[in-house]
């Protein structure tokens, strides 16, 4: 932008400006006749990389299809100056407002938002402005005022009302002149805001104690009842420091409150923050908040949390607890600044959350928080059942289906009971979004009977919708192990628009999938009749898949690229487990369970960004066509989306029991 | 003395040269014709669910050339209307300058015309036009054409027109830019390439909509909500004429949000889509596009490099172990299989050695898959030939061969020849069962253009089950046929829904949920009632639930059953089935509802929750 402005557009405007105004002094507008009679500013104040608002009127003598009218800021001239002190002037041009459609002798208006760029700041440090408005020279109007590049230049200063220039307009606070003292402040920074947050379910169930009993107690933690929640942070505006990254001084945090018909917002100090388990580090326990390192403005950021009721916030919620006769709760993400950070960020545009005494943070005065409700559930008691069990699951979705996510289901249900042992294992991993495929879908399961038929091993694997490998067998007692893997790609396209082209983008996935298998099945009956058996499941089924992509576009006047580097899931979830029976006689059999089933997980990091550039034709001499050449040039680079990065790696299930079952 | 004559010489033939064009470039402006309006020909009842929409299509060519300095070109407009019946008010259109930009001083984009402003009235429901333009640009703009733009813009009746921002946007009624470059091969060779066209239609809904925000939320809702049908008749370009229903429809709505976002929409991508849009459009994402692998190591650095120096480098691309690095590894063997001669077989020739690190084998094959030519395929038949490779390799090189386009007699005979080995000794049982698989998604997925592959795997695969009464190998033959995904064999898997083995039945289930016809969705439906085997239901639910609307009858089923059934997996299936259906259909949503107030399950009941 700068060297638009600064080495062409710039002079161009300060010797037509000059130009125009001593050659005409009457008041009347030039090429089309279009007088500029209302104009209005907002704020008065500019900041360096945020937003300024003009509403621009504009009336022509002529029916015109469209008009392109520029406006920027033009240092304020003294009183009296010289001609050689107005040449030299500071200017800065803010963007081009188009009116389409104008209409003869009727006076249109236009607002338009630009953003101020740093040209502003470096050309006008310390000074006042005014704005200008010029008619853009490569409006179509006629040919004959195009070839004459007859510009019509309004400035807004008192020197120039003098020349009756802009007499004709009056401000939006009704002064005629449409005289404005503006200032250029330095950019203030960051603007935050937290603009999406999703759960992945609106019930948070009230574990029992005996599934606690089912892990370790330095696991227990993570049997506390949780929430599993997406969240969209965009940032806009550009840090102070200009890397555009952001150092620690931001923080994530989620609290809840109860809701009820007579209390429906929460109110200042209700809130009680939820504990995060989310990135990188699981080992570190359990934050109240999460730091946010690295951001780049402008394009969504997924995170994907893990949070849990913990301390007074689960008591709250248990029974006789303060919030016991709750049941429908709101859920509230907020992205905050660390205090001693402040100067870093905008405060006009973000609102740093007031501190509460007692617990977190109390009113949101910004867009910093969403809100959203959920319920907590106090599961029934199952029913009593002559059986023994061992199940847990573990499911999360990562990302944002509007550009890329990874839903993964690991879990195994392991049962005990009169008709035997039976043991049933899932992997499940999909990707949905731009590339749209069940990645991997492992199915396993066995059964050792106590009527002996019908025992079997069941395995199969599947990806991209196709079986790759399957296993029966159906018989009272085996023993089979395979390791297996293959590597797999699918790729997928989406248009996505930067500067003024569109680009293709082929996002692939490609990686490795396969298991681990050991598992053995045996039924037998003894001489008295009675059966005994086992089934000794060892699996681990894998994936480890990473995000690539390449970009083009249709158009000889630019050429694309893309960087990307994803992990899109690199998962685990080895089970190994003995379950066994022994009929002692026909009421009553021993059984025997052994499992320990965990999960080691890495999902979805990473970023893509394109760029593009155009096609330059450089000519030594231009009427010498044969020595031009043409290069290009970057114009536009943006990351278009990037993913926070997960990691989970923990034991879900590790029990051993025997019991003896009574029909 | 010389160098004045040179430069006034220079100067006169100039400003000669300047005047002959100006003269020449006005002389050769030329106004359009008009074509008589057409009718439309649309069927009587069909339904109007917008206002007003337009379609535009633009086709541009070079007609002539003049050597230095003019290049003619001629254009045609072709306009598709629609307004609602109800619309009363006659409606005036108008396309606005078609333009083009030229990148001047390689920094400013400069706008010039090429025609002027049309307007007409739209007084029918429908409204055809086409339009012819002609005129000449010069040569050095036509080096440097950048884009050539076409806005059409909707006039709306005098009462409803105010100057206000909000009010100009909705008057946009389409805006269609099509790429073009005009780029010099040489001196007397000036190219015209037409590139991806780009379509949009906004539609506008004045009388309901009071605020920006409306305005610009049902632009997007109405576009989304458009049936295919009417897409297909209104954009009427090649490329998004393609067979797949959907994929105009998701095309046009693509491009939709590219051409906002390129004009300073963003605001409307932000809006919520609407229920029907959203469904619409996960139904559409669910479903892969996939595509040609694109490598791009670049092949000069390739072609003159030896094999040793080929693998050192993918080696240790593989061992740095960053999905860049992956790539890269991957682009330089696919790459090297394509372009290098004998490519193919030094990389199993690698593999047979062990030079090639077992670790990375087998993104060894995934690079012959996607290298997919002759040689490579030759290469994946050699090993699964081939005992000296071990039998996951051999697994490894059939995985490959399934996916690779246009596949090879000779190489899919192959696996017919192994497949054929299917339950004969115990030691092929792996390799066997792989080969009939593979065999089953080859066949499917190349059922169009080579059908010939598929009806081969049906005969092979049927009458081998036919007489096969082992239920392993029953059950086996069955998943083959499911990877065909060919629902002509439904009523022969049916059958074995009656089998005594729980093993085959599940096989059954499992085969018809890959065909998901509405005939298998009653058949499934009917053995979810009968069935008393807990992992045949399981089958059952698990191919049901691939239906993404599933009828009024299977939802009935489930909502009737779920709170009975005493299995948490199977409550698991149903509830997932009912879920995906609780935001459009009341009983699914009910039956959750009343489920969540008696599951003892806290997986189902967090199951539950992420559907209410």
């Amino acid at each position: 932008m700068k060297t638009i402005y600064t080495y062409i557009l710039l002079p161009f405007i300060v010797f037509t400006l000059f130009t125009s105004c001593a050659t005409t002094g009457t008041g009347d507008t030039l090429a089309g006749d279009i007088t500029v009679t209302g104009l209005g500013i907002t704020p008065l104040t500019l900041q360096v990389n945020h937003k300024v608002t003009v509403t621009l009127t504009v009336t022509s003598t002529d029916a015109l299809s469209y008009l392109d009218v520029i406006v920027g800021l033009l240092e304020a001239p003294p009183e009296n100056a010289t001609d050689e002190e107005l040449a030299a002037l500071d200017s800065c041009g803010l963007g081009t407002i188009r009116f389409n459609n104008l209409i003869a002798e009727k006076a249109t208006t236009l607002t338009k938002e630009f953003i101020v760029h740093s040209d502003c700041q470096d050309v006008g440090d310390g000074l006042t402005f005014n704005v200008f408005t010029q008619i853009d020279p490569y409006n179509e109007i006629t040919e004959a005022q195009e070839d004459a590049e007859e510009n019509n230049v309004t400035a807004f200063a008192t020197y120039f009302l003098t020349n009756a220039k802009n007499q004709a307009c009056t401000s939006t606070a009704g002064e005629t002149g449409c005289v404005f003292s503006v200032t250029v402040d330095e950019n203030p920074g960051l603007d935050l805001s937290f603009t999406d947050l999703i759960i992945q379910s609106s019930n948070i169930v009230l574990y029992d104690d005996t599934d606690h009993e089912d892990v370790p107690i330095e696991e227990d933690e993570y049997n506390s009842p949780h929430i599993r929640a997406n969240a969209a942070v965009k940032m806009s505006g550009v840090a102070i420091t200009g890397d555009n990254a952001l150092t620690g001084d931001t923080e994530i945090r989620f609290d809840i409150c109860p809701k009820s018909g007579a209390n429906p917002t929460c109110s200042y100090g209700d809130w009680r923050p939820m504990t995060i388990h989310s990135v990188k580090d699981a080992a570190s326990g359990h934050d109240r908040v999460e730091e946010v390192t690295s951001m780049t403005p402008g394009h969504n950021h997924y995170y994907t949390f893990d949070l849990y009721m913990e301390g007074d916030t689960l008591e709250a919620v248990q029974e006789n607890g303060t919030w016991d006769d709750h049941s429908i709760f709101s859920l509230r993400g907020c992205i905050n600044i660390a205090r001693d950070a402040e100067a870093e960020f905008s405060l006009d545009a973000f609102t740093p959350l007031t501190e509460a005494t007692g617990y977190g943070y109390g009113e949101d005065n910004d867009n910093n928080c969403q809100y959203i409700e959920f319920s907590v559930i106090d599961p029934r008691p199952e029913g009593n059942s002559p059986s023994l069990t061992y199940d847990t699951q573990y499911s999360n979705t990562w990302g944002s289906k509007s550009t890329m996510a990874v839903y993964a289901d690991f879990g195994t249900d392991n049962t005990l009971d009169f008709t035997g042992a039976f043991t049933h294992t899932w992997a499940d991993v999909e990707l949905k979004g731009w590339i749209g495929a069940t990645l991997l879908d492992v199915y396993a399961e066995a059964k050792a009977n106590t009527s002996i038929e019908d025992s079997f091993v069941s395995f199969s694997i599947s990806a991209l919708d196709y079986t790759l490998y399957n296993y029966y067998k159906e018989v009272p007692s085996f023993d089979w192990e395979k390791d297996w893997d293959v590597d797999k790609s699918v790729c997928a396209t989406f248009s996505y628009g930067i500067w003024i082209v569109s680009v293709d983008v082929e996002a692939c996935a490609s990686g490795t999938l396969g298991f681990e298998a050991d598992f053995a099945i045996h039924a037998a009956l003894d001489d008295d009749g009675n059966a005994s058996g086992s089934a000794g499941p060892t699996l681990t089924p894998y994936l480890d898949f990473d995000g690539s992509a390449t970009a083009s576009v249709n158009a000889l006047i630019a050429e694309a690229g893309v960087k990307a580097d994803i992990t899109i899931l690199d998962a685990r979830a080895p089970l190994s487990g003995t379950f066994s029976f022994e009929e002692t006689d026909s009421t009553h059999i021993d059984v025997t369970g052994d499992i320990d089933f965990s999960t080691e997980i890495t999902a979805l990091n990473g970023y893509i960004e394109v760029y593009v550039k155009d096609k330059h034709v450089h000519c030594k001499h231009w009427y010498e066509p044969w020595s031009c050449h043409t290069y290009w040039h970057t114009v536009e680079e943006k990351k278009i989306v990037s993913w926070h990065g997960y990691s989970y790696d923990h034991t879900l299930l590790n029990r051993s029991s025997t019991e003896t079952l009574e029909l | 003395m010389q160098q004045r004559k040179t430069i006034l010489f220079i100067t006169i033939t100039l400003t000669i040269l300047v005047l002959v064009s100006v003269i020449v470039y006005k002389n050769t402006q030329t106004s359009f014709p008009f074509d008589p309006q057409e009718t439309c020909s649309f069927k009587s009842g069909d339904k109007l669910d917008y206002d007003i929409s337009a379609n535009m299509d633009l086709d541009l060519a070079i007609l002539s050339q003049n050597k230095n300095t003019q290049t003619l070109i001629e254009g045609s407009l072709h306009l598709l209307a629609l307004k609602s019946k109800n619309q009363s008010t006659t409606i005036k259109a108008q396309f606005s300058d078609l333009e083009y930009i030229i990148n001047e001083k390689h920094d400013r984009l400069r706008a010039k015309n090429l025609s002027q402003p049309l307007f007409f009235d739209i007084t029918n429901d429908c409204h055809v036009s086409h339009f012819r333009f002609s005129k000449n640009i010069t040569k050095t703009d036509a080096l440097i054409v950048k884009n050539i733009i076409q806005e059409m813009q909707l006039n709306l009746p005098d009462d409803q027109k105010t100057n206000s921002w909000e009010t100009r946007q909705t008057n946009t009624m389409g805006t269609y830019t099509a790429h073009y470059a005009i780029e010099a091969a040489d001196d007397t060779n000036v190219t015209l390439q037409k590139n991806k066209q780009k379509y949009t239609a906004i539609n506008t809904q004045m009388p309901n909509a009071q605020t920006t925000s409306d305005i610009k939320s049902s632009h997007f809702e109405i576009t989304l909500s458009r049936q295919t049908p009417w897409i297909e008749s209104m954009i009427g370009t090649e490329e998004l004429l393609v067979q797949n229903n959907n994929e105009p429809f998701m095309k046009a709505i693509t491009h939709f949000k590219i051409t906002l976002t390129n004009y300073g929409f963003q605001d409307v991508l932000n809006q919520p889509l609407s229920e029907d849009a959203h469904t619409t459009l996960e139904e559409f994402e669910k479903q892969p596009q996939k595509k040609d692998y694109q490598a791009v190591y670049p092949i000069d650095n390739i072609q003159n490099r030896d094999w040793d120096s080929i693998l050192s480098e993918f080696s240790a691309s593989m061992n740095a172990d960053t999905p860049a690095d992956k790539r890269k590894a991957l682009d330089l063997m696919v790459q090297y299989v394509n372009h290098v001669k004998g490519g193919a077989q030094s990389l199993i020739q690698a593999i047979k050695e062990g030079s090639l690190e077992k670790a990375h084998q087998s993104r060894a094959f995934l690079a012959l898959e996607l290298a997919g030519n002759n040689e490579a395929q030759t290469a994946l038949s050699q090993v699964i030939d081939n005992e000296q490779f071990d039998n996951m390799n051999r697994m490894r090189a059939m995985i490959a061969l399934q996916d690779v386009p246009s596949p090879k007699p000779e190489a899919v005979q192959t696996l017919f020849d192994q497949a054929n080995l299917f339950g004969s000794t115990e030691n092929n049982q792996d390799i066997a069962s792989t080969a009939l698989l593979t065999l089953g998604t080859l066949a499917g997925k190349n059922k169009n253009t080579q059908p010939e592959y598929l009806s081969q795997v049906k005969n092979t695969v049927l009458k081998s089950l036919e007489t096969e009464t082992n239920p392993d190998n029953k059950a086996l033959y069955l998943t083959a046929l499911g990877n065909t995904k060919d629902p002509d064999l439904s009523t022969t898997v049916s059958s074995y829904l009656d089998d005594a083995s729980d093993m085959v039945r599940s096989a059954a289930a499992k085969t018809l949920g890959s065909m998901p016809t509405p005939e298998n969705e009653i058949t499934l439906n009917t053995q979810l009632t009968t069935e008393t085997s807990s992992d045949v239901k399981l089958w059952t639910l698990k191919s049901l639930n691939k239906y993404e609307n599933p009828s009024q009858d299977t939802l009935s089923t489930i909502a009737r059953t779920v709170h009975n059934e005493p299995n948490k997996i199977l409550r698991k299936e149903m509830i997932k089935i009912l879920g995906k259906q609780a935001k459009k259909n009341q009983d699914a949503r009910d039956a959750l509802v009343d489920l969540q107030k008696t599951e003892s399950n806290n997986q189902n009941l967090e199951l539950i929750g992420s559907y209410l």
